[in-house]
């Protein structure tokens, strides 16, 4: 229970708790501390906050091409002339295609899928924005789809799930590479990792 | 059991679900100490040492410190990947069904030599030639009976006479085989062939080599698995959730597409 038995908070203060405590990672300890800060906050800092959540949920829609979070529609990466219309990385989350923005390497578009396979929790492809990418496949535009998915187990499901999905909608299918992390240690690498990287090798003419 | 503040174990990992910023809660089963849910730390990191060790359905060396809430993963040692399963869907849905069976069916930390080795036999044999249907089904029964839940095949469960071929049903509720004078459709008991109540007799005692003298036709196999998976709802008290995908599996992969893209 977030709030005592014997010393009720107020209810506004109880009903903060709650709501707070819904939140991914927020325990009941973390949930009342984060209320009774606050409380203590000036007033025009707590309205700021709860201004941000509402402008969140009132002007962030998800962009009808890619599936992006977007302000307006098509998002500016979809509206983009610049970028090359011909290739579609698919991604399974908003925070992916920040991450491989941020490396300023690749100029085609996204799609992001909100998710990924998860047979044991249920979430197949009807879950996915899977209709969507086969959707986009369609018009035979697309020359590349990057598989993008995480490579872990759910990740690689999804990818290969997906290959055979849309084998027949467009010419080039390609997955990211998976091997060895910058910096990392051959040594502590396992069996997957190494074969993966082994499968990968490229000529090397540093 | 109380575990020691550091201990090693094997186990294989049965699944990972995200918790906090970059760990994962584990749940691992062991062979001495059963199933467990443990915390992975940081393993979501591009880095991690740690990472590919536990991944699900592999077979790793843990090294572990117990906690308060959960115990902590502090080395992982890979011993077998089980590559081919995860590079095959079809082959990759099915041992997830078989995973989430075993850990739907078993308590936590109550040590299960049995279990861990059979579904370490059964992911190994999912990767051989042979009837692979046959060998799920063989798996339901052999964790049922782990787990002390083998309905009874041979009498009726009510009066306990030897079910007569042709009169008899199966009942989930009743746990197992019942004669037509004490079980009725209408109370929910379901019409079983003699062929289906034989396989299943067959599967009880069988071992995984003998599998493969076995032939079983097509509507039998239908039969079978709904008859054990109409049984594990019973036990269960809910669907595995895995179980849709491997429908999927077994049609091949143009039905893989959802319902609205064949539409389309």
């Amino acid at each position: 229970m977030a709030t005592s038995d014997f010393y009720p908070a107020p209810a506004p203060v109880a009903r903060l708790i709650e709501e707070l405590h819904k939140l991914p990672g927020i325990g009941p300890k973390t949930a009342q501390r984060l209320t009774y800060h606050l409380v203590r906050m000036p007033g025009e800092e707590a309205l700021a906050l709860a201004e941000a959540i509402l402008a969140l949920k009132q002007k962030v829609i998800t962009c009808s091409r890619c599936q992006n979070l977007t302000e307006e529609d098509p998002c500016p990466l979809c509206d983009d002339p610049g970028r090359d219309w011909a290739t579609i990385c698919v991604v399974e989350q908003p925070l992916d295609v920040l991450a491989i923005e941020r490396t300023r390497g690749y100029h085609g578009l996204y799609h992001v899928l909100h998710g990924a396979i998860s047979p044991m929790d249920g979430i197949g492809a009807e879950e996915l924005r899977v209709r969507e990418l086969l959707a986009r496949l369609k018009g035979g535009s697309v020359q590349e789809v990057i598989l993008a998915t995480n490579p872990n187990l759910q990740g690689e499901a999804t990818a290969m799930y997906l290959q055979r999905l849309m084998a027949p909608l467009v010419p080039r299918i390609t997955r990211l590479a998976r091997g060895l992390p910058v910096g990392g240690d051959l040594e502590y690498a396992d069996e997957v990792t190494l074969i993966r990287s082994l499968q990968g090798r490229q000529e090397f003419s540093p | 059991m109380t575990r020691p503040r550091l201990y090693s174990t094997e186990a294989l990992v049965l699944r990972a679900a995200p918790l906090g910023e970059a760990d994962r809660l584990l749940t691992l089963l062991t062979p001495a100490l059963g199933k467990l849910q443990v915390k992975a730390r940081g393993v979501r990191k591009t880095a991690s040492k740690l990472a590919g060790h536990l991944e699900p359905l592999t077979r790793s060396l843990l090294h572990l410190a117990r906690g308060q809430t959960w115990d902590t993963i502090t080395g992982a040692e890979a011993r077998e990947s089980f590559l081919a399963l995860k590079s095959d869907l079809a082959l990759l849905f099915r041992a997830l069904y078989v995973a989430e069976v075993a850990d739907l069916l078993s308590p936590l930390e109550e040590p299960a030599p049995p279990v861990y080795a059979l579904l370490l036999e059964g992911m190994r044999a999912l990767m051989a030639p042979g009837d692979l249907d046959l060998l799920l089904r063989y798996l339901e029964v052999h964790l049922l009976l782990c787990a002390g839940f083998l309905p009874e095949f041979q009498q009726c469960t009510e009066c306990r006479e030897e079910v007569a071929p042709g009169r008899h049903l199966f009942s989930p509720q009743r746990g197992g085989v019942v004669c037509t004078s004490c079980g009725s459709p209408a109370h929910g008991d379901q019409p079983i062939s003699i062929n289906a109540l034989k396989v299943l007799r067959f599967l009880s005692t069988a071992t995984f080599g003998s599998l493969r003298a076995l032939r079983v036709p097509s509507a039998l196999h239908r039969e079978l698995a709904q008859v054990l998976e109409s049984f594990l709802r019973h036990v269960l008290e809910r669907e595995v959730r895995s179980a849709a995908f491997l429908r999927l599996a077994v049609l091949g992969p143009s039905s893989l597409a959802p319902a609205s893209a064949r539409e389309a």
